[in-house]
């Protein structure tokens, strides 16, 4: 691919994910800024849940919470996934991303001027009217925002940088092979879900003694749902043999799997799951299925109709090596492409 | 963990199978407290009997690589950790060989040889 096409990819990355946040963030600033003189003081920063203000302070604490969102998170994005793009990786995700970028910082800087703008004149802040206007308009602008930035992108085919196909293993006509693996998921994230179970157990019987028996069960629910997912999600039992590669979690459930006639490529790659996938877990991206637990080294195997599952798990490069092994033997992958 | 047998070959199909085995903890792609597959899972995947397995699996115990708890399967041992180091030792041993013109055949039967005349 040359530079000439692929220039116009990171460019207009650069100027949705952090140009235009910039100058959604400047502008709000200013305009919030220059009405500092018609706002009460302190003015409202807080709106409880029927719409009234319930929480108040200076225009300086608004400024700075807009700021650090509205620059604060594209910035975060641009951080993680812009490296990656500069390195060559293409897909979708990536002009995803940028658009969430662009929206997340339109909806915060529309929110914040708008409840700014709505208290000037007023002497005091408790009068300040339903925030749920100003809501609708910064989802709206969000949505706006982020449409525009999709399409202000060009099309990207997807690109995955450094994928190394590893030497097929060379089998002998009558003899059998298997790779099995467990992949877990990265300590911190183990941790993370563990305080999130821990703090749920914790509140429901808070909930329970004090009365709550509703919120209790509701609390306790949840705390299933998020036990549950963890099971399902954080080790998965990965296996190549003659009948193709199988994931399959610890729990039993799900299972993912790619027939051994059905592998069309098998190789090795790094994977940066929030850069690439959005996140961590089981991620559905356009062409690839993602089992991604961690960062790092990662199993990539292509179907015949090119679609992709992507497995972080270690060794996988002897995984890939079997698997093209045992699909050529089994005819599935000619010597020249179809 | 990569496991291949191939059953033309002289060596019977449980050694192969403890020999992949060990052959993956001395390269340190299996470590202490990993857990091996479980034995009906390898031998539905190899296509083997599952007591062949089991069988590779009580050789492996009899050397002291994996500990064999009920419910818990095959967990592999720290003597699995000191088996990588060894092989750190055998590939300086090999080396010196090579440097000596010594191919590592000869440097195996001359291994073979001098255990059997400690033992």
């Amino acid at each position: 691919m040359s530079e000439a096409i692929q220039a116009p990819v990171v460019r207009r990355f650069i100027i949705v994910a952090l140009v235009a946040p910039a100058f959604l963030t400047v502008a709000a600033f200013a305009l919030q800024f220059s009405w500092r003189h018609d706002l009460p003081d302190p003015i409202a920063t807080h709106w409880g849940p029927s719409g009234a203000a319930d929480g108040f302070g200076g225009l300086a604490t608004i400024l700075i919470v807009a700021a650090v969102l509205g620059l604060g998170l594209p910035a975060l994005i641009a951080a993680t996934t812009l490296p990656l793009l500069v390195r060559g990786a293409r897909g979708a995700n990536f002009r995803f991303m940028a658009s969430i970028a662009v929206g997340v910082s339109a909806l915060f800087a529309v929110l914040n001027t708008w409840t700014v703008d709505m208290q000037r004149g007023l002497t005091d802040a408790h009068n300040a009217p339903s925030v749920f206007p100003a809501l609708v308009a910064g989802f709206g602008a969000a949505a706006v925002a982020g449409v525009a930035g999709w399409l202000f992108q060009p099309h990207q085919d997807a690109v995955v940088p450094g994928l190394s196909h590893p030497v097929p293993l060379g089998l002998a006509k009558d003899e059998r092979a298997v790779w099995m693996r467990t992949a877990t998921m990265a300590r911190p994230f183990r941790i993370l879900l563990f305080v999130i179970l821990a703090s749920l157990g914790v509140a429901s019987s808070g909930l329970w003694i004090g009365g709550q028996t509703v919120a209790a069960w509701i609390y306790l629910g949840t705390m299933a749902l998020v036990a549950l997912a963890m099971a399902a999600t954080t080790a998965f039992h990965v296996r190549v043999d003659h009948t193709g590669l199988s994931a399959i979690s610890a729990l039993g459930f799900p299972r993912f799997g790619v027939a051994i006639a059905d592998v069309a490529d098998a190789g090795v790659a790094q994977v940066n799951g929030f850069a690439e996938f959005g996140g961590w877990g089981i991620r559905l991206r356009p062409g690839a299925l993602g089992i991604i637990l961690r960062n790092g080294e990662s199993l990539q195997v292509t179907r015949r109709n090119g679609k992709c599952l992507v497995i972080t798990v270690d060794d996988g490069e002897t995984a890939a090596a079997l698997l093209m092994a045992l699909a050529k033997r089994a005819g599935a992958v000619p010597p020249v492409a179809p | 963990m990569l496991i291949r047998i191939d059953a033309s070959s002289d060596v019977s199909i449980f050694e192969q199978i403890a020999a992949a085995i060990r052959t993956d903890m001395a390269a340190g792609r299996v470590r202490p407290d990993d857990k091996l597959p479980s034995a009906r899972e390898v031998a539905a995947s190899l296509g083997v009997n599952l007591h062949t397995v089991l069988r590779a699996y009580q050789v492996l115990r009899d050397e002291g690589l994996v500990d064999m708890r009920r419910g818990r399967g095959a967990v592999v041992t720290s003597a699995a950790g000191d088996l990588t180091e060894l092989v750190g030792d055998i590939r300086k041993l090999g080396a010196r060989a090579a440097a000596l013109g010594m191919t590592p055949d000869a440097l195996a039967s001359l291994v073979r040889d001098s255990l059997k005349a400690t033992s």
